[in-house]
């Protein structure tokens, strides 16, 4: 019951954030927090089947060219491409990704990581596809006469495929299917013991996840308005693995928010150089995986004697 | 394409290919031996060809220095991040991973900050060439060849004295190895020590021919991949032959195809995996549970 009040209120203030929150520029960044939780939840769901694809900026970025080429080469709606970005992105992942699952999860990490790199040089460089300095003035979506410009239309267009993105999850992980899924993540070995098909639980979960990163890819391309190839380099892949990690592996749906949350906010408020960044978040990274495997979600957990003191002080 | 072009075309790929043998070398030893799977192994080639750049432009060091210097400190590195890093992230596979990743990113970055974005050149260290027939042999090139395939040769040697043994032993498996008293925490830096040296040594030796970049130890990385995808998820014997494959591919690819052999490399392995998932020369590497 309480459950479900906090449930509600946090909804109600995600609902009403734009008019708590005045300035445009931390809108901004609540935006991006919406699309790389996005992200950063496929990721997870692949490491829900112990697979590890680092090859997702790839994705997202043929989300994104296909939808800012169809919008502006054919001159389709952009509610129609923001599927077919989806589709197209999940049609090679079920190729490419199912191909390299057939060799197991090493050669499926290798491929991923190849096919990453190999997306960013297709699109740098074929000069169809906009080349190394990429496609200008793609044109935001619209409703009949209501055009999507401000921060806050687009930041109920990201919340909106974020909660859609959270339903399809959470549905996935109660069903069978996510059963399955937990099966695998458990013990392969004994997951096939049970009659479970592990490639094809495996490839679902790879095809789902390249799906979303196709559907962020193009609502990024949209808001946007510009597409640089290497904005989907090899680092955005690694940052999206983060997100899922300092959130926490274990926690499928509130981990990478939390994490994305995290990453986006603490270096603007450390202020850091973006040069320093990789590094940064490097030590960051390994200092939690020595320390605390299971992400900042598992602190009440992991430290029970904190959690007591702080309901001492609640009382 | 006439003969002379045919075989400078080939030299050049053979080149390349002992580049990639010695890099896929020392990276299959350590995914065999330790069973982990070493992200930052690119790093440590584009250090060593710091290392090398910075001994013989900066101090102006004779070139031999610059790789003996480029061996023992990426070695040194190597057990570094094995006694430091790996070493408490052993709860997982991936977690390991990870974790070689995070590395891989922080050293990349600071080569970028202290080094900057630009090639560094280096003067042709053998200058001269040899003519065969009408094929042009940079020395340079030359003494790259003859000292990947001796380095090669000597891993083989090593692998035959006790302590590769002992390595051996450990890659079969780590807890009986253990049992007939073999010290596995030694022999792991060990092999860390020897994987990263290598991919030391043959970044410095990359840098007369072609130039020190931040950004080289990822594309190599990829390549390597590559490689060991084609040659078997560790497999020594197949790596080294897949690594002369790429190199070759790469090499009359660029004739060819120009730009695009990367993506012509890219369609040449999904059916390789398609038809034989365990690469060429190799079984499905099984990850440890």
């Amino acid at each position: 019951m309480v459950k479900k009040i906090l449930l509600a209120l946090c909804g109600v203030i995600v609902i009403a954030l734009p008019f708590i929150i005045r300035s445009e520029y931390v809108l901004h960044l609540i935006i991006y927090v919406c699309m790389y939780s996005v992200l950063g939840m496929g990721f997870s769901m692949m490491w829900k089947n112990r697979l590890i694809s680092v090859g997702q900026a790839g994705f997202w970025a043929i989300g994104a060219y296909t939808s800012a080429l169809l919008v502006m080469k054919v001159g389709m709606s952009f509610w129609l491409t923001l599927l077919i970005g989806g589709v197209a992105s999940a049609i090679l992942a079920f190729i490419v990704l199912g191909i390299a699952l057939r060799a197991g999860p090493l050669v499926f990490f290798a491929i991923s990581l190849v096919f990453g790199f190999i997306v960013i040089e297709v699109l740098g460089t074929v000069d169809f596809l906009g080349g190394w300095e990429g496609i200008f003035n793609i044109p935001t979506p619209s409703i009949g006469p209501f055009v999507f410009v401000s921060k806050t239309s687009f930041y109920y267009l990201a919340l909106s495929i974020l909660v859609i993105n959270i339903i399809v999850y959470r549905a996935l992980y109660n069903s069978r299917i996510g059963r399955a899924w937990k099966a695998i993540g458990s013990s392969v070995r004994l997951a096939e013991a049970q009659g479970i098909n592990v490639y094809q639980y495996r490839l679902a979960a790879s095809v789902i996840a390249c799906f979303f990163a196709g559907v962020i890819g193009a609502f990024y391309a949209h808001y946007q308005t510009l597409l640089i190839p290497n904005t989907f380099g090899f680092l955005q892949s690694i940052y999206i693995q983060m997100y899922a990690l300092i959130g926490g592996l274990s926690y499928f749906i509130a981990g990478p928010i939390v994490g994305v949350a995290v990453m986006v906010f603490l270096p603007e408020y450390l202020r850091i150089a973006a040069e320093f960044q990789p590094i940064f978040y490097g030590i960051l990274l390994i200092l939690i995986i020595i320390f605390l495997p299971g992400g900042v979600l598992s602190i009440p957990k992991r430290f029970p004697y904190l959690t007591r003191v702080l309901g001492r002080i609640r009382e | 394409m006439d003969l002379g072009l045919f075989f400078q075309v080939l030299v050049n790929g053979i080149a390349i290919g002992g580049i990639y043998a010695m890099v896929a070398a020392g990276f299959t030893l350590v995914l065999g031996t330790m069973k982990i799977f070493n992200f930052a192994h690119g790093e440590f080639y584009m250090l060593g060809a710091f290392v090398v750049y910075s001994v013989c432009e900066v101090l102006g060091l004779h070139y031999v220095f610059g790789l003996i210097a480029a061996f023992v400190s990426m070695a040194l590195l190597g057990m570094f991040l094995q006694r430091v890093i790996v070493q408490y992230t052993y709860s997982g596979f991936f977690h390991t991973v990870l974790a070689t990743i995070a590395f891989s990113a922080i050293i990349c970055q600071t080569a970028v900050i202290s080094f900057g974005k630009a090639d560094r050149f280096m003067d042709s260290v053998f200058s001269g060439r040899l003519n065969i027939g009408g094929v042009v042999l940079g020395n340079d090139k030359l003494f790259l060849i003859l000292l990947a395939v001796a380095l090669l040769v000597g891993l083989y040697y090593f692998m035959k004295l006790k302590i590769g043994k002992a390595m051996r032993a450990v890659a079969e498996d780590q807890e009986t190895a253990g049992w007939q008293g073999i010290n596995t925490r030694y022999i792991f830096s060990v092999t860390m020590a020897i994987g990263c040296g290598l991919a030391g040594i043959s970044g410095g030796l990359i840098v007369p021919v072609l130039a020190a970049h931040p950004h080289m130890g990822l594309a190599i990385f990829i390549k390597v991949l590559l490689v060991i995808i084609i040659g078997g998820m560790g497999s020594m014997p197949g790596a080294l032959l897949a690594a002369f494959l790429v190199g070759l591919i790469e090499s009359f690819g660029y004739q060819f195809v120009g730009v695009y052999n990367e993506l012509l490399l890219m369609c040449l392995v999904i059916p390789l995996v398609y038809f034989r998932p365990g690469g060429l020369l190799g079984k499905p590497f099984a990850i440890p549970e």
